[in-house]
């Protein structure tokens, strides 16, 4: 399988960091942003981000802070951090309304830039992007060893080197373990430019600092909140095969589907990558959708 | 015993009012973005980044002090065991909110950063970086408050002074929600010299 290079590629100095973007189609035209999911890149897009172009977009895909191409963290406490880079890139690109197609972690991320930012914001497409189920909202049980390991996992992340591979082969190996509904020539897509050579061996451009936290409060009252704050279109795509991060039960995924406004799809024998695992079905329920609410 | 006192975000004069009245033998850095220290790497903030200068500076042992939007980070350290003693100045968190309300106070904070060309600018090499102004954003309810407390057993020291937002009528009930032993000490003034002479008088005996 081919699959071809971005059209374009920046690095965009703003929000006193640096974000890498690849683009496609025509400036000129309404803007697209697609945003990956944790520990990703903007590479995930390059199946389905010269199809949106060819519907008459400007597609622009991005590293978000602590990943691919982008500028470090120097903390894991950095959710509305990113919001705000979104908002200026949003600005930096032309400004809005802007269309978002966003993966998981970044599903997330369109929903509060939505809720914040609403003038920036035409539509979202989510790709299974409904936040952790509520099982993963609580507090843990004993919260001194919670909040140690935090500081172990922070001393980690600015103190030691991060840990070399020896082949891309093997960091594929070990990602396509992780989600193994992905193709194994997209395994090795993300993996090559999800990743770096150095003197030791090959790392994971994903700073580790990302995703480390302390326990804090976000409760499911606060995530229903955030996305009854969302007013555009929402078009909500999720899959119907077992998958590591496919976890929330039928009753709880309808509620959020309710608390979003947002219409919801399936992509039939796909897991949490529909995007991936079938661009094309994702491809028309996106041009179904877009249809229906403009561009 | 060592101590490290983290003065409060976005303080115009950073740790030079409290290093003015606390003995020499405290440890009262100014914290990024502030005083002489350069914003963080990254350029934005949040109460991790001061816990770790604590937690590296006292190494498990001695006392953290944290004033008003730092007090929160204090008690972080103090829930990961990595001090014996804690005290808190303003520290007892706000009036709670309802989730919409934490969440449309969230949002404003965000416009309101994305409408200062200031906190989102290179920050300066040093003086106060205009973006602490703006706050961590960190939102807590009462059960989780509560909670979170409770897993702080080492001795709790508050100190409330005119300028906290916790309302007084609820300070002793939060208190009472601390492992350990609680010791709250009400001052008529804002006066870094009076908070320090009262965490040093609780400090010669915290167990209160």
């Amino acid at each position: 399988m081919d699959i071809p290079e971005p059209e374009r590629a920046a690095l965009v100095d703003l929000d006193r960091t640096t974000l890498r973007t690849w683009g496609w189609g025509s400036v000129d035209d309404p803007l697209v942003l697609c945003v990956h999911g944790a520990y990703d890149h903007g590479r995930m897009f390059d199946g389905i981000a010269p199809r949106l172009a060819a519907l008459g977009y400007h597609v622009v895909a991005i590293d978000f802070r602590g990943h691919g191409d982008s500028g470090p963290l120097d903390t894991g406490f950095a959710w509305t951090l990113f919001h705000i880079d979104l908002a200026l890139l949003i600005e930096h690109l032309g400004g809005g309304p802007v269309g978002f197609v966003a993966h998981s972690f970044g599903g997330g991320q369109a929903t509060g830039v939505a809720g914040a930012f609403p003038e920036l914001v035409r539509w979202v497409v989510n790709i299974d992007g409904l936040g952790p189920p509520a099982a993963g909202l609580v507090p843990p049980d004993q919260i001194p060893e919670a909040v140690q390991r935090s500081f172990e996992r922070t001393d980690r992340a600015l103190l030691s080197t991060r840990r070399p591979w020896a082949s891309l082969e093997e960091m594929a190996t070990y990602r396509g373990r992780n989600n193994p509904r992905l193709p194994p020539e997209w395994v090795m897509h993300l993996v090559r430019h999800g990743a770096r050579e150095t003197e030791d061996g090959w790392v994971w451009k994903a700073d580790p600092m990302f995703g480390v936290g302390i326990p804090s409060e976000f409760n499911v009252a606060m995530l229903e909140a955030e996305m009854r704050h969302v007013r555009c279109p929402v078009l909500l795509l999720t899959g119907d095969q077992e998958d590591t991060w496919r976890e929330h039960h039928d009753d709880e995924l309808s509620e959020r589907v309710e608390w979003l406004g947002a219409r919801h799809e399936v992509v039939s024998g796909t897991g949490h990558y529909c995007h991936v695992e079938d661009p094309d079905a994702t491809m028309r329920l996106i041009e179904e959708f877009l249809a229906e609410v403009g561009p | 015993m060592t101590v490290v006192l983290l003065h409060d975000l976005g303080a115009e004069e950073a740790g030079e009012p409290w290093r003015a009245a606390a003995p020499d033998d405290w440890v009262v850095p100014d914290l990024p973005g502030h005083g002489s220290t350069p914003a963080p790497r990254h350029g934005a903030y949040d109460p991790m980044s001061p816990v770790t200068i604590a937690r590296w500076a006292l190494d498990g042992r001695g006392l953290v002090v944290g004033v008003a939007q730092n007090a929160h980070g204090a008690l972080i350290l103090a829930a990961g065991r990595g001090c014996e003693a804690v005290a808190v100045v303003d520290g007892l968190w706000h009036p709670w909110e309802e989730p919409a309300d934490a969440i449309e106070a969230m949002y404003a904070g965000l416009r309101g950063i994305l409408g200062d060309p200031g906190a989102t600018a290179p920050a300066p090499a040093s003086g106060l970086d205009p973006r602490t102004k703006h706050g961590y954003g960190v939102h807590m309810s009462p059960a989780f408050a509560q909670r979170f407390w409770s897993a702080i057993d080492c001795p709790v020291l508050a100190i409330e002074t005119p300028a906290s937002t916790t309302p007084p009528a609820e300070r002793e009930e939060r208190l009472s929600w601390f492992g350990g032993d609680t010791t709250l000490v009400v001052l008529s003034d804002v006066d870094p010299a009076a908070a320090v002479s009262a965490v040093r008088e609780w400090s010669g005996h915290p167990g209160g």
